[in-house]
């Protein structure tokens, strides 16, 4: 029986900071106890693995391929997820799951196979799903999609009971997300409970972005927005130079609790743990 | 794209034990204490309500609070129901603490049948086809001052009015409370008998425990006598499906009752609605070649 919830993080264009977001959003609840898987459904150009600097032996890509189907239609999924609880010094678990960035999987996946191939494969990243809830009792499952409207990424956002769309504050971001919007998320979100949010990322000149509370810059963004895409705004996240541009991202939620960053990923969490 | 939900069991997993239509009936249902029977009667009492049949729920063990509660953590959320009065409780619990009940139908006396029996009759009041549980004759049994003939007679009366609305019910009892003629009294008065047990499998790995039933008899219609097993999930019962079928989403074997949905005039099993609604944003998405 699933009673955890599935939140997939999108985005128009890719560089609007998704994979940090939810890197460091995962690992915020699992350092709050709760039980975290993330997978990183960016099969297109997968960051994950370089991300937590791991280098792992069986890939989601194998389990697309049925390489660890079972007769049952189950998945062997013994060797797939990596638990990083303990290195990271997390209460609870986060496990993670890694696409390979070997040019032969990427190309493999997108252009190697018709669709009953991928209809499958879809159908192996269900029972995988099921599996998490059911047999590792995951209290949240994170995916991390690839951006834009891509075969991956509505397969991936399809899967999930959660959308959550993260932007910048461009024109060409809020056109696309827009377009996004009207042409697949009505669809995405017309079965179950499934619902769709916005995350604002990197909003630049912001004045005080040292604590929780937004800036009357971030408040008019998101009023424009809930009225312009035509759902709620559930995080705003000021433009931080040091963590845009550090020579190697890592979880600043869980390393510098005092970061206003992190301050901002706390607020974040809370506001979506209202939402589960 | 058409998509309607198969239609409702009358009692949880009853499509699945009686062949065709199920005709109305008041059954009893039988097992001892801890094995689902309250749980059984709460899913019976939501699934007349999401069809729209009123629900009428007498407990001796438990106050509306608790019913209520209890009834949402199965994911049956009777607020609405409440709210516009189809759902309501007859409260045979709160005398023991003066009454202090939230139900407009609780009684000072449940010692006094003569009382519960126009409890009953009020809250039945403006409604139609309605459902009824009572949980339990056990918990009426040893609050109750009358003699056996007396009760059978109570109870008696209650199938027949159930009868002539041509309306469901379901009695809960515990064997284990009774003698075995009160027992045979029981099985007559009502149309049919449901029974529960478990089974306790010991093997080298350690002591699994099965949840088991039969529906014994009911009247008028054609039904499986075989013991299947069921579970208490977090939807309610679920029973244990008895063939081998995939999941049209993710392909596994359906061990419990599969989740049935109407899609284009066709009917497809999964295991989970979780999978019903993966599988219809997809065929939505990529249309029906989506198989």
């Amino acid at each position: 029986m699933i009673s955890g919830k599935t939140l997939a993080f999108h985005s128009y264009k890719g560089g609007t900071g998704k994979t940090t977001l939810i890197a460091n959003l995962a690992a915020l609840y699992a350092m709050q106890g709760k039980k975290v898987c993330l997978l990183d459904f960016d099969l297109y150009a997968p960051s994950l693995g370089m991300y937590f600097r791991k280098k792992p032996t069986v890939y989601l890509n194998s389990l697309l391929r049925g390489e660890l189907d079972q007769p049952s239609g189950e998945v062997d999924a013994s060797s797939l997820v990596t638990d990083v609880s303990s290195e990271l010094g997390l209460k609870g678990k986060l496990l993670l799951g890694f696409s390979s960035p070997n040019r032969d999987d990427i190309t493999d996946i997108e252009f190697q196979h018709d669709q009953k191939w991928q209809l499958k494969a879809i159908k192996r990243f269900q029972s995988f799903k099921n599996q998490l809830f059911e047999d590792n009792m995951v209290d949240c499952l994170f995916l991390d999609t690839s951006p834009g409207i891509r075969y991956w990424s509505i397969n991936t956002l399809a899967i999930a009971n959660m959308l959550f769309l993260v932007m910048k504050t461009s024109d060409m971001d809020i056109e696309g997300t827009k377009k996004m919007v009207n042409d697949i998320y009505d669809v995405l979100t017309r079965y179950g409970k499934s619902k769709y949010f916005i995350i604002l990322n990197k909003v630049p000149e912001i004045s005080n972005s040292n604590g929780r509370q937004w800036d009357a810059t971030e408040i008019a963004w998101a009023e424009e927005l809930q009225k312009d895409i035509g759902t709620q705004v559930v995080g705003s996240v000021p433009c931080f130079c040091d963590i845009q541009f550090s020579k190697h991202e890592f979880l600043f939620a869980v390393n510098h609790p005092e970061h206003p960053f992190s301050k901002r990923v706390v607020d974040l969490a809370d506001r979506i743990s209202t939402l589960l | 794209m058409g998509v309607d939900m198969k239609q409702a069991d009358v009692f949880p997993g009853s499509s699945k034990l009686v062949e065709g239509r199920m005709p109305p009936s008041s059954l009893l249902v039988v097992g001892p204490s801890g094995i689902g029977k309250t749980i059984f009667s709460k899913h019976f009492i939501y699934n007349g309500l999401t069809c729209g049949e009123p629900g009428i729920y007498l407990s001796t063990d438990e106050s509306p609070e608790k019913i209520v509660g209890s009834m949402r953590s199965f994911g049956f959320d009777t607020e609405t129901y409440t709210n516009n009065g189809t759902f309501r409780v007859v409260d045979c619990y709160s005398w023991r603490i003066g009454c202090k009940s939230s139900s407009t139908y609780c009684l000072s006396n449940p010692a006094d049948l003569a009382s519960v029996s126009m409890a009953i009759d009020k809250a039945r009041q403006n409604l139609n086809n309605t459902r009824f549980a009572l949980d339990s004759i056990t918990g009426l049994m040893t609050i109750c001052n009358h003699n056996l003939t007396f009760f059978s007679k109570f109870l008696q009366i209650i199938v027949a009015k159930t009868r002539a609305t041509n309306s469901n019910a379901v009695f809960l009892v515990s064997p284990e409370a009774h003698d075995q003629v009160f027992m045979s009294y029981l099985r007559e008065i009502f149309d049919g008998t449901l029974e529960m047990r478990m089974e306790i499998k010991k093997d080298e790995s350690g002591e699994e425990m099965k949840r088991l039933l039969r529906l014994f008899s009911l009247k008028g219609a054609k039904h499986k006598t075989h013991w299947t097993p069921f579970e208490i999930t977090n939807d309610g019962i679920l029973l244990r499906s008895g063939k081998e079928i995939r999941c049209v989403m993710c392909s596994r074997q359906i061990e419990w009752e599969p989740h049935v949905e109407v899609i284009d005039g066709r009917e497809y099993s999964f295991d989970s609605t979780e999978c019903a609604n993966t599988y219809k944003k997809l065929r939505s998405m990529y249309g029906p070649s989506f198989e």
